[in-house]
């Protein structure tokens, strides 16, 4: 790092002759190119980062291409209105850029994003003109090394964005530090903290070029930094959108085994809110092996004229549209991995626990190809509507599902209202995979148009399995407090859910705490953007 | 109306064009230059077939189907031409167009009749700021209202999605007469179709596809053909019905009905007994649609109705004719019959029809053909002959296959004393006399009627037979009783009471007294300037000798002796 100064300060005397940028992307962008760093033990991280990247960019309805920067060709930046490079690797030296890159970046006036590391390839380079073209330049990359204990104050913990503080997570503190040199070039979008409460430019733009200080796709939680990139996208991409924040509610694991008192205690509550709502139905109740009934199985189906699709309908008559969560929400006679309960178990991933009950990602659930999948989903579908009930849309049991039956999801319903998984294959072939989590709606690689939730759920409990609280518990006013740092982002959706047997006073202060920051319950359509 | 049915006519000459692809079928063409497309419509005949066992397959009117599900490849053509928010996508070229709901399907259907110049079949508005469409009803007089009212569907659109009855009919009627029958499957069997990826062999139909590389077939190898000549109705991709699921079109968001089956279901989705419900926003890529229309003889042939400058919708409600008391004036109509079609009606005749014959006198034209864009005149006097209401019926039948016979509805209203069309109290002849003062014949107005007969004998309203029994003895109820009041409560009406000295008759001072015997103390008082000087007494009063009159009331007066 010290050479890294040192070699700055000799930038900034021997800056001659003012460059001016180019101007910044004023109409929307019609292509997008995405590069990312792909080799090596650890390139599937730039390649899953990237592809998060894509999915947020559908958001903007921007085609995009992708690829690993070693395969950029000459020309390319201008071949797209706007590029994003993901630097997630730390490259070793300038000679992983590939040749012709920065100097196609220097010629460039369309839209680049440089997100993350090895900025300083580009910056340092004594043949560009960086500091005085961009007005600002990169100090280097700060980071905790625990080794170290030096570094301690590399430790980089929360950004203040429009106001608000958000979390940089435990496992992404480290930061590019820049120097702003030319305040009417480089201009700054939030500002991050380090431990010691020192103050660091967070995204910076000057013209046509913007430089993102870390990677967003990173350690992304409730209230995260990755807000600021989100809300960001917006100005990178041109979009003129204007500010906008709606909410949508799910009452969860609704099944045929919920007590219709259960039912009508919600509807009792949520009719004088008077606001659009989804009820998550699983259509087939099972408790294949008798957990929850003496050791007896219990299996029930929906069915029409019953005292509980009655009462469903009386939900949908205030309001409700029905969401397909699973056809069993489990998988018929296997502990996938707690008992084979419906809503406790997963249908369309294949899971086991360890020995201390961690659980295991064992990969898609043998015999569920595309077929079965479909013919599973339909069979759910199908027993919804002949109870009377028109399904709109649908919900991942526990978000979890391979990728071939994501695929069929999102043939056969307009939106899912989870969010995305995507999987990738590291260089020994294991399964890899990682959770995006968007403020907005966005259309993933397996071609799920999501309506994301982004705030989570109610639980008075909390989950602190072995003593360990892994999970706090949650109230009304922490989601509230997650909805509110949703409203950086332009077009921030609050997305949360409700089980059926938690109390339903809890809905009130739930749904006017959320509405108090002026988000909008809506109905949920396919055709929302 | 005539302009917009002339340049749909223009319109139709240019875009239609005969082809040996299918028999009977009708080419039509979309779209311009590369982004031109065709669809082929079969004529569906037999009007007034009966209904299937299901109560389902009548239809009164010829009509036409498209022979083929839409394709892909013709929404990005209608995009390409400016049909926007419109979705799908989940195939491609020609297979069949599917990820895309009902109002995404109306929307294709609107840009089809825009493009010839025809009214939207759809009330739909793309709602930009909450990202969706919004439907509304038509109006009952914009309706597709001949054959029961149909809010959905504009009456004069060209293209529409097929009624579930329609479709139905197009799939499983055998044809050949009104009585004709029903095939269970729509390959023209009774017996399920062999299910196949693709082709045009009789007796097959896309579905049960199995084995990940699945997909529906291009929609003009969908399998074998219908009774009615259309491919695919069976199969391939489930469609879109306009029918809502509990057969009313009324609410707009309510769920629609589809039919057919798909290329990954079973053989039995196809079969006439299945139907599906799904809500109007449901998508998937087993689910698209075709377009039907009417027979270019539909629009060829047509009788409309004008009235006061303004469409008149076939047997819609009458508009009264002025509300007169018999033999005092009357009050006229003209209606303009029109031929707005592009060909002849042949034989139009004219009868009138209905209980008041009398109270109208209706000038018919002359039975006989209508030549396209010609007119006839109906004129209508009203003067009733009685009291209440007073209709009659003026019926047109011609040979317009979806307005005959077309029914004026006449209607009239005599007022007399008789009847209180309100019943408010006051008869019609009396309201409709004081109109000006604010009074409805039609609308009771029980406030302002008691408030005038509460006051009625101020004004000459009631008729002998009233005046004579219950009003006159509610009159003199009321005297009787505002006498008592008034001898009860003196000083109210500023009459006598004790305290008051108002005879100076003949220089005598009456007394009234109330209560028991009277004692009477008398003053003298004088002044010499009765003008300028107040009185003051002179000597002391004088205590006149009690009087016994134990009665409540009684008057007493002091008569003056002199001077006189």
């Amino acid at each position: 790092m010290l050479r890294a100064r040192v070699w700055l300060l000799a930038l900034i005397f021997c800056a001659a002759g003012a460059v001016a940028p180019v101007a910044a992307q004023t109409t929307p962008a019609t292509s997008a190119l995405i590069l990312y760093d792909g080799g090596g033990d650890f390139g599937w991280l730039g390649e899953i980062y990237a592809t998060q990247l894509e999915s947020l960019l559908s958001h903007f309805e921007v085609p995009v291409t992708r690829k690993p920067l070693a395969d950029y060709e000459l020309g390319d930046l201008d071949n797209y209105d706007a590029t994003f490079y993901v630097g997630a690797l730390y490259l070793e030296d300038s000679s992983a850029l590939p040749p012709g890159f920065t100097d196609d970046l220097e010629a460039t006036t369309n839209t680049f994003v440089w997100m993350g590391l090895n900025l300083w390839f580009y910056a340092w380079d004594p043949l560009m003109d960086f500091a005085d073209r961009y007005g600002f330049t990169p100090y280097g990359y700060y980071n905790v090394d625990p080794s170290d204990p030096a570094t301690s104050g590399y430790a980089h913990d929360r950004v203040k964005y429009k106001d608000q503080f958000l979390l940089k997570g435990p496992f992404d503190q480290g930061l590019t530090r820049v120097e702003i040199l030319d305040p009417a070039k480089a201009e700054v979008f939030g500002v991050c903290y380090d431990v010691e409460d020192n103050e660091w430019p967070y995204i910076v733009r000057s013209g046509n070029f913007w430089f993102v200080p870390d990677m967003p796709m990173i350690n992304t939680g409730f209230r995260n930094r990755s807000l600021v990139f989100a809300d960001m996208l917006h100005d990178m991409l041109g979009v003129d959108s204007p500010e906008r924040h709606r909410a949508v509610l799910r009452i969860e694991d609704v099944s045929p085994n919920v007590p219709v008192e259960s039912l009508r205690a919600l509807r009792d509550v949520l009719a004088p809110l008077n606001i659009p709502f989804t009820i998550s139905l699983i259509p087939e109740y099972r408790d294949y092996f008798g957990a929850y009934n003496e050791g007896e199985p219990k299996f029930i189906a929906l069915e029409p004229g019953t005292p509980f699709a009655q009462a469903i309908q009386e939900l949908v008559d205030i309001g409700g549209q029905i969401i397909q969560h699973g056809t069993t929400h489990q998988i018929d006679d296997r502990l996938n991995p707690y008992d084979g309960v419906s809503a406790s178990d997963y249908e369309f991933y294949l899971m086991d626990l360890d020995e201390t009950g961690d659980l295991i990602y064992v990969g898609p659930v043998p015999g569920q190809d595309a077929d079965e999948v479909r013919r599973r989903v339909l069979s759910g579908h199908d027993r919804i509507k002949n109870a009377g009930f028109t399904p709109v849309g649908w919900l991942t049991p526990h978000y979890l599902a391979s990728a071939t039956a994501s695929e069929q999801f999102g043939r056969l319903y307009p939106f899912a209202l989870d969010r995305s998984i995507f999987f990738l294959e590291d260089n020994d072939g294991q399964t890899r995979f990682l959770e995006l989590n968007s403020p907005f709606i966005y259309t993933d690689n397996h071609g799920v148009k999501r309506i994301p939730e982004t705030i989570g759920y109610i639980d008075p409990f909390g989950w602190a399995p072995a003593g360990i609280e892994l999970q706090p518990p949650s109230f009304p006013p922490t989601l509230v407090e997650r909805a509110r740092a949703l409203k950086v982002v332009r077009t921030s959706w609050a997305g949360c859910y409700f089980h059926w047997y938690l109390n339903p006073a809890y809905l009130k202060d739930l749904v006017e705490g959320i509405q108090g920051l002026g988000f909008e319950f809506v109905p949920i359509t396919g055709d929302l953007k | 109306m005539k302009t917009r049915l002339l340049s749909s006519a223009l319109g139709l000459a240019a875009v239609l064009a005969a082809t040996a692809s299918l028999a009977q079928a009708q080419k039509e063409t979309f779209g311009s230059g590369t982004n031109e497309f065709n669809m082929d419509f079969v004529e569906v005949g037999d009007a007034g077939n009966l209904a299937d066992t299901n109560s389902r397959g009548a239809v009164s009117y010829p009509y036409r189907i498209a022979t083929l599900e839409v394709s892909e490849d013709q929404i990005d053509k209608a995009r390409a031409n400016g049909l926007a928010n419109v979705s799908s996508g989940a195939w491609a070229a020609d297979q069949p167009a599917a990820f895309i709901h009902w109002f995404e399907a109306a929307a294709f259907v609107n840009f089809l009749n825009e493009q010839g110049g025809f009214a939207p079949a759809y009330n739909i508005t793309w709602d930009e700021d909450n990202q969706t469409w919004r439907m509304e009803p038509w109006a009952s007089d914009e309706a597709w209202g001949t054959y029961g009212e149909n809010r959905f569907r504009h009456r004069d659109s060209r293209y529409f999605l097929p009624s579930e009855d329609e479709w139905y009919k197009a799939a499983y009627f055998k044809g050949g007469g009104t009585n004709a029958g029903y095939w269970a499957y729509p390959t023209a069997e009774d017996t399920a179709p062999t299910g196949v990826a693709s082709g045009t062999d009789a007796s097959t139909a896309v579905f049960g596809l199995r084995g990940g590389a699945t997909a529906p077939a291009d929609v003009a190898l969908s399998g074998g053909l219908s009774p009615s000549g259309t491919r695919g109705q069976g199969g391939n991709v489930a469609e879109w019905l306009e029918s809502a699921w509990d057969g009313t079109n009324n609410q707009v968001t309510e769920a629609r009905a589809t039919r057919g089956g798909d290329w990954f279901g079973p053989a039995d989705e196809l079969g006439a007994a299945a139907r599906e419900i799904n809500s109007p926003l449901y998508e998937n890529d087993m689910l698209g649609f075709r377009v039907a229309s009417v027979t270019n003889n539909l629009f060829a042939k047509r009788l409309a109705v004008e009235v006061a400058g303004a469409d008149l919708a076939n047997n819609a409600p009458a508009a009264e004719f002025s509300a007169l008391r018999p033999g005092v004036g009357t009050d006229e109509r003209t209606y303009i019959v029109r031929n707005t079609g592009a060909e002849d009606l042949e034989n139009v005749t004219f009868a009138v029809s209905g209980p008041h014959e009398s109270d109208f006198t209706v000038t018919l034209p002359e039975d006989g053909p209508l030549a396209a864009g010609d007119t006839a005149q109906i004129e209508v006097v009203f003067a009733p002959t009685a009291g209440s209401d007073r209709s009659l019926q003026i019926n047109i039948v011609s040979d317009d296959p979806d307005k005959s016979p077309f029914v004026i509805n006449l209607a009239g209203y005599g007022l007399t004393e008789e009847f209180d069309r309100d019943a408010d109290g006051l008869n019609d002849a009396a309201e409709y006399g004081m109109s000006g003062l604010g009074f409805d014949f039609r609308v009771a107005q029980p406030e302002l009627v008691e408030g005038l007969l509460g006051n009625a004998t101020f004004v000459p309203l009631y008729n002998a037979t009233e005046v004579e029994t219950e009003r006159l003895e509610s009159f003199n109820e009321g005297v009787a009783a505002g006498t008592n009041a008034v001898v009860s409560n003196p000083g109210t009406y500023g009459l006598y009471n004790s305290n008051s000295i108002m005879d100076l008759n003949l220089g005598g001072v009456m007394i009234q007294k109330t209560g028991s015997n009277a004692v009477i103390s008398v003053q003298l008082q004088t002044t010499p300037d009765i003008l300028n000087q107040a009185f003051t007494n002179h000597g002391t009063p004088v205590e006149l000798p009690p009087v016994e009159m134990p009665e409540d009331k009684g008057f007493l007066r002091i008569r003056a002796l002199g001077p006189q």
